[in-house]
């Protein structure tokens, strides 16, 4: 009986980053800090912006929801940056009309809280009111570490439990006091920004969503909380053009003038911010709090314990224990798993991580029992299979099949605790197509 | 084909499937009309011709129902090197050989004194159980393709004991329809396998073969290697090294490493180390040992104790000032890279030597005691909805400290191995049979065919809509095949696709 022969991983020819370590937890203990999630509409959600890049750059956990995988959302437009890459400020530049777009959203959004149009445009005039650079520069002292990360390649995400908006109710109350407040005060607290973020939740349909229980009181402590943490605004550069740019110049041909348009940079707040946060699978989630102990995943402000998560995930996802079997398999082996969705699998199995390698391994997880066999959650014919292993091999990955063996005294109650995992087996298959002809290239095939 | 025909030698030439360019849709026009119609023309002259072949050259074989085989008449020709059996004197083939052996236009197959022709062999000869169509297209494919096709018999697959024993000589594997199961080992030598097999201790999945291991250690699983090892290795050696993938084995399967016998003296206390067994000779708390170190300068060195020098040696004190002039005491010019990573470092970095308590360690032990000291009044508090519950996390705070220690804490589950199990799952009757033992076409110069040798790989012949064997199906054919692979063959319409299902074990990644 021949074993499979482990191919080495591809390298990606360009890597643009540095490996910084395979989990959020430092050797050494020197390192610890108890990230925060939140479950929010049966998914796993990380807000704060330091939890979000450690748990994505020790590991690779998680995915952005505004980004391809790693969170780099950013209102900035690259071709603008590039453009404009003298000016030396941190801040991201988009075109003007892209910044009308958001204040049209914001104005939607204040409208629909209740304002009358007038209040409307008043609050709006005044909070995107052009910004002298002299006073930025003061602003960017005390928040040079905000801005810093708001801008550039980081995440930019806001702790306010968003979920508080689906209560309409709450938000009202909330913004009664608000404008009041905010206008009146130097600091400016971005009520606009503040409802901004509730309008964009609102946008964000499938984050947020209303069938989430909303309790009022700790909510709005919370958001007390949240609101004293996030109170700087997002700063833009808008490329605007001058005024008087476009006045007609003696002698100059009628069709010229309409290009000499002098642009230049004004810097304004945005008055319809999107957050970007980390979005965690179960299995990812699950892992950080059971085996590394360093995430604390929230409902509202409880604390969910381990536990209580592995009922909760195993009733939101009914195969939910098989794939986080698997997934803590791969992990203790010290290979990255992801999302296998794109390929129709399970998992995509990573050496170090996705920006080093291509994924070597693109796996199928099944539960079986002492004599080896089991309801399937996925049975495959033969020609399902060939389907699979040649959508696979094209994608230059092998089929692994990964059974998960339990033994058939384990009661429904053992299966209840993570502590089932100790007396689960793991058995791997690869998939190999065999060319029977005679100028097949590989005769070690076999 | 008749009698006296005129003698044209047709090789057998199977139409050109594709003539130019793919045409990938229909576009109506003529001309692809005009170009699909000679296709298929060509196709239908091919097939309509007939097939010629000297009646002198055929061998004349009968069929035989009732024992389901073929008897020559003639003396069989070059086939009878890898194909045909003897039986009570007789020449016989087994009925997929004749038909193969009949469309090759090799034999000539009589049934009550007619000659069948091939749409009637394909009929009657593979109406049995044993051979369907499927079967048949798997063998003519293999067949055409050079490969030798035998029909598998259990009892021939030796045992990884048998093997050892080099008993293969022994077996004589004639018998493709020795119905009688031989067992070339002899009672005694079995009763020692079990035996064995029972004072092995139930060490990790990985060695099991079927329940008896016969003390063979080779299958010991190896250490660990870190998977930049195991690159560098596959770079080497062109992929062969099988220690690559029978390894990996998680250190949580209790192996701790006991440290060396030279240094398990006591707690490692530095006098008695450094000397063995007997008292030490010298006090260090009261040998001054001085520090010239530029940040600290100890310039004034009193004499030294005259019951540490040896005794023709006089000692003095020295005032060290001007040799610490003449010390280098630059300081060290930094390449500008090497600058930048300074600057870098020292917004998170920050000396160890800063620190207060650190200072007053005088040794490693110390320093040692003082960290474990401190990671237990570590500021992070343990939540007590992770530690005060009945299920905590996996990894200790204390116990993280290195990635490997991690993984080792976190690594609970098993391995398992496809063999483990796999003889307890012999009983059952209803697991899919091996069809075919399949030899090399190069090894065709030297194939006996009573003692054919382990063949290349074993075939099980599957439809394509039927379901992927479970793993419990898998484990009783590779244990039924012994060590050679299983390749799974399906057959739809006519084309042949091969799979196979091996075992892996995903080795670890260990490059932190």
């Amino acid at each position: 009986m021949a074993e499979a022969a482990f191919r080495p991983p591809r390298r990606k020819r360009r890597v643009f980053e540095c490996y910084q370590a395979p989990f959020p937890v430092g050797a050494g203990g020197g390192d610890f800090r108890m990230c925060r999630a939140d479950m929010v509409n049966n998914s796993v959600v990380v807000r704060s912006p330091e939890d979000v890049e450690r748990l994505y750059n020790k590991g690779y956990f998680g995915k952005g929801i505004l980004s391809r995988s790693r969170p780099v959302y950013s209102i900035s437009d690259p071709s603008l940056v590039s453009k404009w890459q003298g000016t030396n400020l941190n801040m991201p530049i988009i075109t003007s009309k892209k910044y009308q777009q958001r204040v049209q959203w914001a104005k939607s959004a204040l409208q629909e809280q209740g304002f009358d149009s007038c209040s409307v445009t008043k609050i709006l005039e005044n909070y995107t009111r052009p910004l002298e650079f002299p006073f930025l520069e003061k602003e960017n002292t005390e928040l040079s570490r905000q801005s810093s990360i708001d801008t550039g390649n980081m995440v930019t995400s806001s702790p306010e439990p968003q979920k508080e908006v689906c209560q309409k109710a709450s938000a009202e109350g909330d913004l009664a006091t608000d404008p009041v407040v905010a206008l009146g005060t130097e600091e400016q607290q971005p009520a606009v920004v503040k409802e901004a973020a509730q309008a964009s939740c609102q946008k964000h349909g499938s984050h947020v969503h209303c069938g989430c229980k909303a309790k009022g009181g700790p909510e709005q402590e919370s958001c007390n909380v949240a609101k004293s943490r996030e109170r700087a605004p997002e700063y833009v550069l808008v490329q605007e053009e001058e005024e008087g740019s476009l006045c007609l110049e003696e002698g100059s041909a009628h069709e010229q003038e309409k290009f000499v348009k002098k642009e230049k940079l004004v810097c304004r707040r945005n008055p319809f911010r999107i957050f970007e946060y980390l979005q965690l699978s179960l299995e990812e989630a699950f892992f950080l709090v059971y085996a590394l102990g360093c995430l604390t995943v929230y409902y509202g402000e409880e604390p969910l314990t381990i536990l209580k998560l592995w009922e909760i995930f195993s009733e939101v996802k009914p195969s939910f224990k098989t794939t986080y079997m698997a997934y803590h398999y791969f992990r203790s082996k010290g290979w990255v798993p992801k999302v296998g969705l794109k390929y129709g699998t399970d998992l995509l199995l990573y050496r170090k991580g996705p920006p080093f390698y291509h994924a070597s391994y693109s796996v199928i997880a099944e539960l079986v029992d002492d004599n080896f066999e089991g309801s399937l959650r996925r049975p495959l014919s033969w020609m399902s299979l060939s389907g699979l292993n040649r959508t696979t091999v094209n994608a230059s990955k092998e089929l692994m099949l990964c059974y998960l063996i339990k033994p058939s005294d384990m009661t429904e109650e053992e299966m209840a605790t993570p502590e089932c995992l100790k007396r689960i087996k793991v058995q791997e298959l690869i998939v190999t197509r065999w060319v029977s002809s005679r100028e097949r290239s590989e005769q070690d095939d076999l | 084909m008749e009698a006296g025909c005129s003698r044209r030698l047709r090789r057998n030439r199977a139409p050109r499937r594709s003539c130019g360019q793919k045409e990938f849709a229909p576009d109506g026009s003529a001309e692809q009309d005009e170009r699909l119609r000679l296709c298929l023309e060509e196709q239908w002259r091919q097939l309509a011709e007939e097939r010629v072949e000297r009646p002198e050259n055929l061998v004349k074989a009968v069929w035989k129902p009732e024992q389901g085989i073929v008897e020559l008449e003639s003396p069989a020709g070059k086939f009878w090197h890898t194909m045909g059996f003897s039986e009570r004197g007789k020449q016989c083939l087994l009925p997929e050989e004749a038909l193969y052996l009949l469309e090759c236009g090799s034999l000539q197959l009589f049934y009550k004194d007619v000659p069948m022709s091939v749409q009637e062999a394909y009929e009657i000869l593979l109406s049995q159980e044993a051979m369907s169509l499927l079967h048949y297209q798997v063998f003519s494919h293999l067949k055409q393709l050079g490969y030798i096709v035998l029909r598998f018999n259990p009892s021939t697959v030796l045992s990884s004991c048998e093997r050892q024993l080099n008993l293969e000589s022994r077996c004589k594997s004639s018998g493709k329809h020795h119905h009688k199961r031989r067992r070339s080992s002899s009672p005694g030598s079995r009763e020692k396998k079990h035996k064995v097999s029972e004072d092995l201790p139930k060490a990790e999945g990985t060695c099991e073969k079927g329940g008896h291991d016969c003390g063979e250690l080779s299958c010991v699983p190896l250490d660990e290697k870190p998977l930049s090892e195991q690159l560098k290795e596959l770079d080497t050696g062109n992929g062969e090294e099988q220690s690559v993938t029978s390894n990996s084995v998680p250190l949580d399967t209790g192996r701790k490493n006991v440290p060396g016998p030279s240094w398990s003296l006591g707690t490692g206390d530095q006098k008695a180390s450094s000397t063995g067994t007997h008292a030490p000779r010298w006090d260090f708390t009261t040998i001054f040992l001085p520090n010239v170190a530029p940040d600290q300068p100890c310039i004034h060195l009193p004499s030294p104790d005259n019951k540490l020098l040896p005794e023709n040696v006089p000692g003095r004190e020295v005032d060290a000032a001007s040799w610490c002039r003449r010390v280098n005491q630059k300081q060290e010019k930094l390449l500008q890279k090497e600058r930048e990573q300074q600057e870098k470092e020292s917004k998170y970095k920050s000396s160890i030597n800063f620190d207060r308590e650190v200072r007053c360690c005088i040794n490693w032990q110390e320093y040692k005691a003082l960290l474990r000291w401190r990671s237990q009044q570590r500021v992070w508090r343990q939540p007590p909805h992770l530690w005060g519950q009945a299920v905590t996390p996996l990894l200790q705070p204390e116990e993280a400290t290195s990635f490997a220690a991690v993984r080792q804490q976190i690594s609970v589950l098993q391995p398992s191995h496809i063999l483990d199990g796999a003889s307890r799952l012999q009983e059952d009757l209803e697991s899919i049979k091996i069809d075919f033992n399949v030899y090399q076409a190069d090894a065709v110069a030297k194939f006996k065919k009573t003692n054919p040798g382990k063949p290349y790989v074993r075939m099980c012949v599957q439809s394509f809509d039927e379901q992927v064997p479970s793993l419990r199906a898998l484990k009783q054919v590779t244990y039924q095949s012994g060590d050679v692979p299983v390749v799974f063959a399906l057959a739809d319409h006519g084309e042949i696709a091969f799979y196979s299902l091996k075992e892996f074990k995903l080795p670890v990644d260990a490059n932190y």
